[in-house]
């Protein structure tokens, strides 16, 4: 058949088929044909038609611990989340772009070049510093520009409907005089112990009240796991490490941290050239031998009169900013020691390191011996592992696992879905532990990881279903539940007949406490008591407002409000335009999220 | 092809009676097709040059108005202008839209509620984007309340509104009955915000405190 096609190609006829071929490619470029290829099979989600690839997805998880915003090991529990974040961005980004929203190439280049993080030492952009910033990040410049085209659309529509947000001069005034009225009462409190004996219960009402509140008495579904935890710092713990190790392990992390570095400049010019300079420089460092400051003499010398007021302190610098032999020199000196002098930008040097950005041997010695031990387990630690996983495999039971890995089976108590033991409640673990081939059929978990550090394996050795306790297994607690409520209802009538005869001009004894201008925001009294205060019409000419608020622990609390009056805040109301433009901002944007995602079409693969 | 054609004359001789039929067509449909092709191309990077401009107006419209301070005269009549050229030049953008609303919020913090009113008129009269609409809407009757024209601002907030905008719609009807010493309808107006804010997850300052202003005399 190619033979064929070979044939015919000679002729005219196909030849103008190539040469279509050919003007298509020109016009449109290869991405036509990108696009016939490319199934969809390749996103993580589509948003109204627009694919999130898993790339995309991968790389922002990569980003993100690189940052360190994710630690190890939690990339598949985070993946749903970023999933939603990129969801949430396309389709900010899709309502902009179809605004007639965007963000052009020379915006960019102006937004980059006055970021500070892509500074040099001088203030000015650096390419140098662009490329070595985005690698951190994980970017390529091109993967860059196209994040922060979306991002800056983004905020551009963000804070539009920020900046429209405000508060009326009516808004601002009411909600201050409001926030700024104080009210003095009295209070009492009735406890159930005032009741004397408690309630009689009987039978009936118990059982009633279970029938009423079923919910109350239901047990989730629940198992009961075997199972094996292989933990790296248990291991870990019986390893001898010495201190000559740790010594040397320190100096070597220390090479790479950066240094605080003070530097005498020795400018060569006009007035001074080399030699002269150099015979400065060794005029210095006699002095320096013969025990006189360095930042004495920086002050005295150093031609560079930013730092020379300074003793010649440059800050921590961070390896790669002056270039390689001011890194070698600082490198090889000891905290307090003076470089012989280097040249370089047109200037001798005399370089002395004064400290390390990194807390001292001892501060570090226990962290340090922990990662010796750590990595000094590894071997160990990965070969139980691979045989933690082989048995686990294979076998019908943990305990013969058990055995072979020397590793101790343990046993849970009854636990659910939702619990919030270690370490069952980490990520996947009730999972695995709920799956179909664990629960149903009876088979070994997987061997789960819980980090990098840990495995798990687990089986059920007993499973029970939701159920709703029986009557009798819960008898005192129904019984609790319904003297509660008897006491409580007896407060709150005792509190009304209260209220009843103080409002009539009788005067009961009661064990008033007072509260004298208090706030809403005040601390004492309680929370509750303060708010049902507040709650109450204001006092008239008759006399004081009553009012009764049942406090959640059962007891009753009865108000008479006496007086209502305002505090001197001159702040609350710049607080309050702060407040209330905030959740002006908020409900805009908020409202806008919902809107979008309501009507947009969202798939997650 | 139906049949096979064994060499080069016998094609040589289909293609110019092919030729000889469709050569006419064939060429003017690869010009229309070459000028469609660069037409759109054309568009395109016109289009592309209206954003840039519209983006870097919107920019210096942010960055006249980030702080919140209220703006001299000279500010103000910048703040304007951005708003005017955005909306004649990108009429029909987000920018010229959500650049109404800027220039609105500007002249309420500078006391001036009539520019307000007009430029939040603007945007609930012509704007594209209908969540844009609603928001000019419920801002539009803060500042009507805030003028004492509770029937004007009640009327506005008839109707259906996004819903991350309801708690907000309800509070804002509240402040009118409330001015208009309707306060039954007021105090159910705050309570349904309390109750959608609770609902929905939606944010909510200070109605609590006026609920609690209104509490009915007879409860106690």
């Amino acid at each position: 058949m190619l033979q064929d096609i070979r044939d015919r190609s000679k002729g005219w006829g196909a030849k103008i088929i190539v040469g279509v071929i050919v003007v298509v490619f020109a016009l449109f470029g290869l991405e036509s044909l990108g696009y016939l290829l490319s199934g969809s099979s390749n996103d993580a989600a589509t948003v109204n038609g627009e694919g999130i690839s898993r790339q995309t997805l991968d790389e922002e998880l990569m980003r993100a611990m690189r940052m360190g915003q994710l630690p190890p090991g939690q990339e598949q529990a985070a993946r749903g989340q970023f999933l939603d974040q990129l969801i949430q961005r396309e389709l900010l980004s899709q309502y902009a772009h179809g605004g007639g929203m965007g963000f052009s190439d020379g915006q960019i280049d102006q937004l980059l070049v006055g970021l500070p993080d892509f500074h040099d030492q001088s203030g000015r952009f650096s390419s140098q510093m662009f490329l070595q910033r985005l690698a951190q990040i994980g970017h390529t410049p091109e993967s860059f520009r196209a994040y922060l085209r979306e991002d800056m659309v983004i905020r551009q529509l963000q804070d539009g409907f920020g900046l429209a947000s405000f508060s009326t001069p009516s808004e601002r005034s009411r909600l201050a005089s409001l926030s700024n009225e104080t009210r003095s009462f009295r209070y009492a409190t009735l406890s159930p112990s005032d009741l004397g004996e408690s309630p009689s219960v009987d039978e009936a009402e118990l059982q009633a009240y279970y029938d009423a509140h079923q919910a109350a008495y239901l047990r989730p579904e629940q198992v009961r796991l075997d199972y094996i935890l292989l933990d790296k710092s248990m291991l870990a713990q019986n390893i001898e490490v010495n201190d000559q190790e740790l010594r040397e392990e320190y100096a070597r992390q220390a090479a790479d941290v950066p240094r605080q570095v003070s530097d005498i400049v020795i400018s060569i010019d006009d007035q001074r050239d080399e030699a002269g300079a150099r015979e400065l420089a060794a005029t210095i460092q006699s002095r320096l031998a013969e025990g006189e400051d360095f930042a004495a003499l920086a002050r005295e010398f150093s031609d560079d009169s930013a730092s020379a007021g300074r003793g010649g302190d440059l800050g921590s610098v961070t390896p790669g900013i002056f270039g390689d032999p001011f890194d070698s020199t600082i490198t090889a000196l000891e905290v307090g020691q003076v470089g012989e002098p280097i040249l370089f930008d047109g200037a001798l040097h005399l370089l002395k390191v004064t400290g390390l950005d990194m807390p001292s041997f001892d501060d570090l010695r226990d962290q340090l011996a922990d990662q010796q031990r750590m990595q000094r387990i590894d071997g160990e630690f990965q070969q139980l592992a691979q045989e933690l996983y082989d048995q686990s495999f294979t076998a019908d039971d943990l305990s013969s696992v058990a055995e072979a890995t020397d590793l101790p089976l343990q046993h849970s108590e009854w636990i659910s879905r939702d619990t919030d033991q270690a370490p069952f409640a980490e990520p996947g673990v009730m999972d695995a532990a709920f799956s179909s081939q664990v629960l149903e059929e009876g088979f070994n978990s997987d061997v789960l990881e819980l980090g990098d550090d840990r495995r798990l394996v687990l089986r059920v050795a007993e499973h029970r279903d939701q159920e709703t306790l029986p009557f009798e297994q819960v008898r005192d607690q129904v019984r609790e539940a319904v003297i509660f409520e008897k006491n409580r209802s007896a407060l709150a009538q005792r509190a009304e007949q209260l209220i009843e005869s103080l409002r009539s001009g009788e005067q009961p004894s009661v064990d008033w406490q007072r509260a004298d201008a208090v706030g809403r925001d005040a601390q004492a009294p309680e929370r509750a008591v303060i708010d049902a205060a507040f709650s109450l019409p204001r006092p008239q000419q008759e006399g004081p407002r009553y009012g009764r608020i049942a406090l959640e622990d059962g007891r009753e609390v009865v108000i008479a409000l006496d007086q209502v009056g305002t505090r001197d805040d001159a702040a609350a109301e710049g607080q309050i335009a702060t407040s209330l433009r905030r959740v002006e901002a908020q409900s805009a944007v908020g409202g806008l999220f919902k809107e979008l995602n309501e009507r947009a079409e969202i798939e997650r693969h | 092809m139906a049949q096979d054609l064994r060499d080069d004359d016998e094609q040589l001789d289909a293609l110019k009676s092919w030729w000889k039929r469709h050569g006419t067509s064939l060429v003017a449909g690869v010009l229309l097709a070459a000028a469609g092709i660069f037409g759109w191309n054309a568009w395109q990077s016109h289009q592309a040059n209206q954003t840039a401009a519209a983006s870097q107006a919107f920019d210096q419209l942010i960055a006249l108005t980030s702080d919140f301070n209220v703006l001299d005269d000279e500010q103000r009549a910048q703040v304007d202008q951005l708003a005017e050229q955005l909306s004649d030049d990108h009429g029909g953008t987000l920018y010229a839209e959500l650049a109404r609303l800027i220039q609105a919020r500007v002249a309420v913090d500078a006391n001036d509620p009539d520019t307000a009113m007009a430029s939040l008129r603007q945007v609930i009269d012509g704007a594209k984007h209908d969540y844009v609409k609603a928001v000019a809407r419920l801002d539009l009757a803060r500042v009507q309340v805030d003028r004492q024209q509770y029937e004007e601002a009640l009327a506005n907030l008839e109707g259906e509104l996004p819903e991350g905008l309801l708690a907000q719609q309800a509070n804002v009807r509240g402040d009118a009955f409330q001015g208009l010493g309707r306060l039954d309808e007021a105090r159910d107006a705050y309570r349904t915000a309390l109750d959608l804010a609770k609902q929905h997850d939606l944010p909510i300052y200070g109605v609590q405190l006026k609920l609690d202003d209104l509490a009915p005399q007879e409860a106690s």
